[in-house]
C-alpha cells in the first residue's frame, strides 16, 4: 500500500486501517466504517465473566436509544432521541457536562430520533430532530453555533442520522424519502457553521442524470440520506447510501431509472462534488433504500487486491464495489426470503423484477422494513468476515396513484408485514465472506434482530435483541458465549474502548423506532418489547483481569 | 402545491367518507403510522378509541408536539381536510355533516408570491429562509411592515445589521443577545444565516455595515417581488 505523507499528519490511522483503539472516535467506528475494535482483553476465553461496570439513564425514553456513542480520550459522548447529549467519565459514568436541547414547540415528522453525535476540531456535531445541525463546545457543553437545514414543518424532513466529519467539513444527511421532499447532503465549515455546500440527489435542470426523471417528479422525487456516510482519506472521497424514489410504491409519475436514488455516491468532501455512482436499485418501487453504510476494506478479488466498499441495502442485497470507481465487483442475498428480483447479473444489473401492481395486494420479500434495517453491520480483518443483521419479513404491497404535495407523506401506496414463505418471521446474523457472499455461520433469533453488530480483536461479534439481552457469539463459530439482560429492547449500537489499560464494552438499550414500532402485525409479543434509555457499561471484574 | 384548491362542496355524506377513505389511504395509512383504515401499526390504532370531532380536528391540523404526528392544516388542501376529518370520525361512530364550510380563496398572485416565499427549489436563496409567516419558515428576522414595491424591498433599511469581529473575522451579524459573559448572533455571511455563541470577550461590534437586503432578494426578480408582497399584504403580520 502506498502512504502519503500528508495522510499521517492528518489521520492517527494507516490507510486501510479501519480498527478502533482506546477510543471509539467515529460513528461507525473510524471512517473507514468497520465497526471493529482492536482491542482483546475482553476475549472468547474469558467474555463469560463480562459484568456491569455502570450504567447511565438519560431518562429520554421516547422512540428508544438508537444512538452510537462517541469515546476519546476516557470521555463518552452519547446523545438521545430529543438531542440531549451526555458528556460522561467513560471509566465511571461521572456526569461531565450535559447540553439539553430545547424542544421544538411542533410535531416533526419521523419523531424524535438520534442516532449519534460526531467530534472534531474541539466540538461535538449533531442533526436535531427538528432539521437544525449545532455545535457544541466539547470541553464545556456550551452551544458554539446552530443552523437550519430546512423547515422541518414544510419540507417533511428532518435529522436522526449522526453527522460526519472530514478535517474542518460538518456533513449531514437527513430524512423525507418518505415524503414528497429532494434529498441531498448539506456540509458546513466546523468552525463557524456557515455553509459549505449542498449536494442534491436529484438532479436539477440541465445536470447530468436528470433526464432519468419524468416531467416534474425530480422536485419530489425522494433520495433521503438519513444514515451516515464514510471517508476515505487517501482517496479523499466521502461515500454516502441514498434513500428510496419517492412515491415509495408507485412509479409510473416517476418513469426513468431515477437517479441518484438507490445508489451509493462518491463526492468530493469539500466541495460535494460527484466523483461517481453506482446505482443499486434503478426505479425502486419497494422502498428499498440504499441508505445504509458503506464499508470500506481492502481485498483479494480475483487475485488482485482491491480497495472494495461494501454495502448491503433493505432490499437484502449486498453490494461489492471497487471504491476508487465505483466499478461493480459482486452482489450476494444475506436473506434467505426474496422475490423481488430473481438475482443480479454479472455486470450488477437486476433481473426478474416483480413489481407491485396498482389498487391490488402484491406479496413482495423482503419487505418494506428490510431485509436489513439500518442497524449496522461489522467487519473483522482477523476472520476477514462482515457480520450481518437480517430480517426475514415480507409484506403486501398495495400501490396507488399519488400526487406530490411538498412535505406530506408520499407512499404512493401502503404496505402489511407478512411472514416469509418458510416459516414464521424471524431474524438472523451471519458470518460471509465479503467479497463472495460465502456464509460461514448463522445464528438465528425467533423476534427482529433490530441492534448493529460489534466485532472485536477478542474474536467476539456482540449484538443485542428485543427482549432485552445484550450478547456476544464467537465471530468464528457463532456460538453464543455469553448474554447480559439490560432491561429493554436493543435498537442502537455497541461500542468497545479502553481507558487506563481496561477495555470497556458500551452498549444502548431501549426500544423504539419507526421499524421496531410497526412489528405487530407479524410478531404480536412486540407489545412486550420494552422502551427505555440506558448505556450499560461491561467491563471484567478488576481481580479477574 | 400549497395553492388552496376549491373543489365542488361534497354534499352528499358518503362521498366525503369515500373521500375521506382515500385521502387517509395516502396519507396517514402506511404500516409505519396508523396502518389500514386506522388499525393501527407504528402509530396508535384510531378505530373506536372514542374521539370527539373537534379533538379529531385539532391534532389533525396542529399535530401532537414533539412526536411524529405532524400537524396536517397547511399540507392538506381543505377539502382533503375536512375528509380525512369527517373518515377519522365515522371510525369514532360520528356520522358526517351534510356540507362543509368553503375557505375563502387567495387571488392567484399573492398565491404564486406564497410559492416563492417558500419556494423549495431554490434553496437557501428564499424569503423563508430568513422569515417566518404564517406559522412556516424560519424565524430570524421579523417582517414588520410590507415595502409598497419591489423597489422599496431591495432599498429596505436594515437598521439592526451590525458588524461583528472575532478571531480576525469580519462579517455581518444580527444581535439576538449581548451584555452578558456570551453574546449571541446571528452571522449573516452566508446563507442559511448561523446563530453562533460567543464568549462576549472574544467578540467585537461595531454599527457600521456593508450589508443590504438586496444581496437576499439577488434570486427573485421584480415581478416575482410584487407577487411575494401581495401575499405578504394578505397575512397578519404582527407589528
Amino acid at each position: 500500500m502506498r502512504f502519503l505523507p500528508f495522510l499521517l499528519v492528518f489521520s492517527p490511522l494507516f490507510a486501510g486501517d479501519g480498527a478502533t483503539h482506546d477510543d471509539w472516535p467515529q460513528h461507525g467506528g473510524t471512517s473507514l466504517f468497520w465497526r471493529y475494535s482492536a482491542l482483546d482483553q475482553i476475549n472468547t476465553s474469558n467474555v463469560k465473566r463480562l459484568a456491569p461496570a455502570w450504567a447511565f439513564q438519560t431518562g429520554d425514553y421516547e422512540m428508544g436509544l438508537q444512538a452510537t456513542p462517541i469515546v476519546s480520550n476516557g470521555v463518552l459522548y452519547l446523545s438521545t432521541s430529543r438531542n440531549n447529549v451526555y458528556a460522561l467519565d467513560a471509566a465511571t459514568g461521572r456526569l461531565i457536562w450535559q447540553y439539553k436541547y430545547p424542544q421544538p414547540r411542533t410535531a416533526v415528522p419521523y419523531g424524535p430520533q438520534n442516532r449519534g453525535v460526531a467530534i472534531g476540531g474541539g466540538k461535538v456535531f449533531m442533526g436535531t430532530y427538528d432539521n437544525y445541525v449545532v455545535a457544541i463546545d466539547q470541553k464545556t457543553g456550551a452551544e458554539s453555533w446552530k443552523v437550519n437545514v430546512e423547515d422541518t414543518r414544510q419540507c417533511g424532513c428532518n435529522i436522526t442520522a449522526a453527522p460526519l466529519v472530514v478535517k474542518n467539513t460538518v456533513i449531514v444527511g437527513g430524512t423525507g424519502g418518505d415524503s414528497a421532499h429532494r434529498g441531498y447532503l448539506t456540509a458546513f465549515d466546523t468552525t463557524t457553521g456557515r455553509l459549505k455546500w449542498r449536494f442534491y440527489t436529484i438532479p436539477g435542470p440541465g445536470e447530468k442524470g436528470h433526464q432519468t426523471w419524468k416531467g416534474d417528479s425530480w422536485k419530489f422525487g425522494g433520495g433521503a440520506t438519513w444514515m451516515t456516510g464514510s471517508y476515505d482519506p487517501e482517496l479523499n472521497l466521502i461515500y454516502w447510501g441514498v434513500g428510496n424514489a419517492a412515491s415509495d410504491f408507485y412509479a409510473a409519475d416517476r418513469a426513468g431509472a431515477n437517479l441518484y436514488t438507490n445508489s451509493v455516491v462518491a463526492l468530493d468532501p469539500e466541495t460535494g462534488k460527484l466523483r461517481w455512482y453506482f446505482q443499486e436499485v434503478p426505479k425502486d418501487v419497494w422502498d428499498f433504500d440504499s441508505s445504509y453504510e458503506c464499508v470500506l476494506i481492502d481485498r483479494e478479488v480475483k487475485g488482485q487486491m482491491r480497495k472494495l466498499l461494501v454495502h448491503v441495502n433493505k432490499g437484502g442485497f449486498a453490494f461489492v464495489l471497487d471504491r476508487a470507481t465505483g466499478e461493480f465487483l459482486s452482489a450476494y442475498p444475506i436473506v434467505d426470503n426474496y422475490n423481488w428480483i430473481k438475482g443480479v447479473t454479472e455486470d450488477g444489473k437486476l433481473v426478474g423484477r416483480k413489481e407491485p401492481i396498482e389498487g391490488k395486494a402484491t406479496y413482495i420479500c423482503p419487505g418494506a422494513a428490510g431485509g436489513k434495517s439500518w442497524n449496522q453491520i461489522a467487519f473483522s480483518p482477523r476472520t476477514g468476515w462482515i457480520y450481518t443483521p437480517s430480517l426475514e419479513v415480507c409484506n403486501d404491497v398495495i400501490a396507488s396513484k399519488q400526487d406530490a404535495k411538498e412535505g406530506a407523506s408520499f407512499f404512493g401506496g401502503n404496505f402489511i408485514m407478512k411472514p416469509p414463505p418458510d416459516g414464521p418471521a424471524h431474524s438472523h446474523v451471519d458470518a460471509y465472506d465479503p467479497v463472495t457472499g460465502k456464509r460461514q455461520w448463522s445464528f438465528s433469533y425467533r423476534y427482529a434482530l433490530l441492534a448493529s453488530m460489534l466485532a472485536t480483536a477478542g474474536d467476539l461479534v456482540f449484538t443485542g435483541d428485543p427482549e432485552g439481552n445484550f450478547f456476544a457469539l464467537d465471530a468464528r463459530t457463532g456460538a453464543k458465549l455469553w448474554s447480559f439482560q439490560t432491561g429493554a429492547g436493543h435498537r442502537g449500537s455497541s461500542v468497545a474502548y479502553s481507558v487506563n489499560g481496561r477495555q470497556y464494552i458500551a452498549t444502548p438499550s431501549g426500544w423504539g423506532s419507526l421499524v421496531s414500532n410497526a412489528l405487530t402485525p407479524v410478531w404480536p409479543e412486540a407489545e412486550t418489547f420494552r422502551a427505555g434509555s440506558t448505556l450499560t457499561v461491561f467491563a471484567l471484574p478488576e481481580e479477574s483481569r | 402545491m400549497r395553492l388552496l384548491l376549491l373543489l365542488p362542496a361534497l354534499a352528499c355524506g358518503q362521498a366525503i367518507l369515500d373521500h375521506g377513505a382515500d385521502v387517509f389511504a395516502k396519507t396517514c395509512a402506511s404500516g409505519y403510522c396508523h396502518g389500514s383504515q386506522g388499525s393501527g401499526g407504528g402509530a396508535p390504532r384510531l378505530v373506536s378509541r372514542g374521539f370527539d370531532e373537534s379533538y379529531i380536528v385539532s391534532v389533525t391540523r396542529a399535530g401532537i408536539e414533539g412526536t411524529s404526528m405532524r400537524g396536517y392544516g397547511t399540507t392538506l388542501a381543505r377539502p382533503e381536510f375536512n375528509a380525512v376529518v369527517a373518515y377519522v370520525a365515522s371510525l369514532n361512530g360520528i356520522q358526517p355533516r351534510a356540507s362543509e364550510p368553503q375557505p375563502r380563496p387567495i387571488p392567484p398572485e399573492a398565491a404564486r408570491g406564497r410559492d416563492l416565499f417558500f419556494d423549495p427549489l431554490r434553496g437557501f436563496a428564499r424569503c423563508s429562509t430568513c422569515h417566518q409567516v404564517d406559522g412556516s419558515g424560519i424565524a430570524i428576522a421579523p417582517i414588520t411592515k410590507v415595502p409598497a414595491s419591489a423597489a422599496a424591498l431591495h432599498q429596505l433599511a436594515t437598521t439592526q445589521i451590525r458588524t461583528a469581529e472575532t478571531a480576525g473575522d469580519r462579517f455581518p451579524a444580527l444581535i439576538v443577545s449581548q451584555g452578558g459573559r456570551r453574546t449571541a448572533l446571528y452571522d449573516l455571511t452566508t446563507l442559511p444565516p448561523v446563530l453562533r455563541t460567543i464568549d462576549s470577550a472574544g467578540v467585537r461590534i461595531s454599527r457600521e455595515t456593508t450589508w443590504r437586503h438586496a444581496s437576499a432578494l439577488a434570486g427573485y426578480s421584480d415581478n416575482e417581488l410584487t407577487s411575494i408582497l401581495e401575499f405578504l399584504k394578505m397575512v397578519q403580520i404582527a407589528p
